[in-house]
């Protein structure tokens, strides 16, 4: 009886200091494949641009607690037609003034974002704000902005222009969303 | 009738302002006489000499068919030239076909550039298809053989005319 009695404590002691040992490893797994999913392409870009997982995570977590004290809101149905008309109108532009069309496509992003009380500051800031909410569109604003930032020194071409144009089109269209967020 | 006036010689005129060929020069010397008295003592001197359009607005002001050629004429010319090609709502529905062509380009260039092509063939046809319902008419108007009367000539030329003025603008 005794014996039996030992055994069983040992048994439980080893479980438990096993539980102590792995139980973290576990739960930063967890960490980390909860992130993965909720970012999906943008958790590899944070990883490489601070070039450390846990701080890319730590980054990540710390956006996902920026944007919810935030107020972000839809936009009204009015402002939802407003800017769906607008955007027509710039697209439509395309075909006289490349150029120009991805500058007012990018003022029109972030115009809808002021509506949706997205604090507007830096690209960097708009882009990880914008991230949270629509992780798998961020890419499609950065590769814009690249091609952005080549137009203003008039080496984009006509193509790339065109591209930037749709990759914009992928964030604006979902920034119209009239139905409350999904955080 | 018709050799006294020359039709021959005012049909070439009529038709290096039209540039076309013989095919319409048949037509124009019938109804040359009509033609005459305008084009021969006309300003149109100038604009022929330019190759330039025959009958233009410029008719008017210094013929001495003034008489003939009078207000009516005048409202006549220029309500040819301003009236449109097409009317309104075909314009429109082309509008809007265009607006959403050129809307579609940053999605699909070359079909967007395709379906342009194949809007402007439609229009283009629609227009033909247009000024040759207005011309059989027009025909009809003269083309009955020689008893039709002088005033009717002059009526159609002025329906040419409005016809030209909106083709040449």
């Amino acid at each position: 009886m005794n014996t039996t009695y030992i055994l069983i404590i040992a048994v439980v002691l080893i479980l438990l200091i096993a539980g102590a040992a792995l139980g973290p490893v576990f739960f930063r797994r967890k960490r980390s494949e909860r992130l993965q999913e909720k970012f999906g392409s943008e958790y590899d870009h944070t990883v490489q641009t601070l070039g450390d997982e846990k701080k890319a995570q730590t980054e990540l977590e710390s956006r996902q607690k920026h944007v919810a004290s935030l107020d972000i809101h839809p936009l009204s149905a009015k402002e939802g037609d407003r800017y769906v008309a607008d955007w027509a109108i710039v697209q439509a532009r395309f075909v006289d003034e490349p150029g120009q069309a991805i500058i007012d496509a990018d003022r029109l992003i972030m115009e809808v974002m002021l509506l949706r009380n997205y604090p507007v500051s830096d690209f960097e800031q708009r882009a990880a704000d914008l991230s949270v909410n629509y992780p798998e569109l961020v890419s499609n604003y950065r590769a814009a902005r690249l091609i952005a930032i080549k137009n203003e020194q008039f080496l984009a071409d006509t193509e790339e222009l065109r591209q930037a144009m749709i990759y914009y089109r992928s964030l604006f269209e979902e920034l119209l969303e009239i139905e409350p967020v999904a955080a | 009738m018709n050799k006294q006036y020359d039709g021959a010689n005012i049909a070439d005129k009529t038709d290096t302002s039209k540039n076309s060929t013989e095919t319409n020069s048949d037509r124009f010397v019938d109804n040359a006489p009509v033609l005459a008295g305008l084009i021969h003592d006309t300003p149109i001197g100038v604009p022929v000499a330019a190759d330039g359009p025959v009958l233009e607005k410029s008719v008017e002001p210094e013929a001495p068919i003034n008489e003939i050629v009078d207000a009516e004429a005048v409202s006549d010319t220029n309500a040819g030239s301003s009236v449109p090609l097409l009317n309104h709502e075909d314009s429109e529905h082309l509008r809007t076909r265009w607006n959403e062509i050129q809307g579609w380009f940053v999605d699909e260039p070359r079909s967007a550039v395709q379906q342009a092509d194949t809007l402007v063939a439609d229009v283009i046809d629609k227009i033909t298809q247009m000024f040759a319902n207005e011309r059989g008419l027009l025909e009809g108007q003269w083309k009955q053989g020689d008893d039709v009367s002088t005033e009717d000539l002059r009526q159609a030329l002025q329906h040419y005319r409005s016809f030209f003025n909106r083709l040449v603008v």
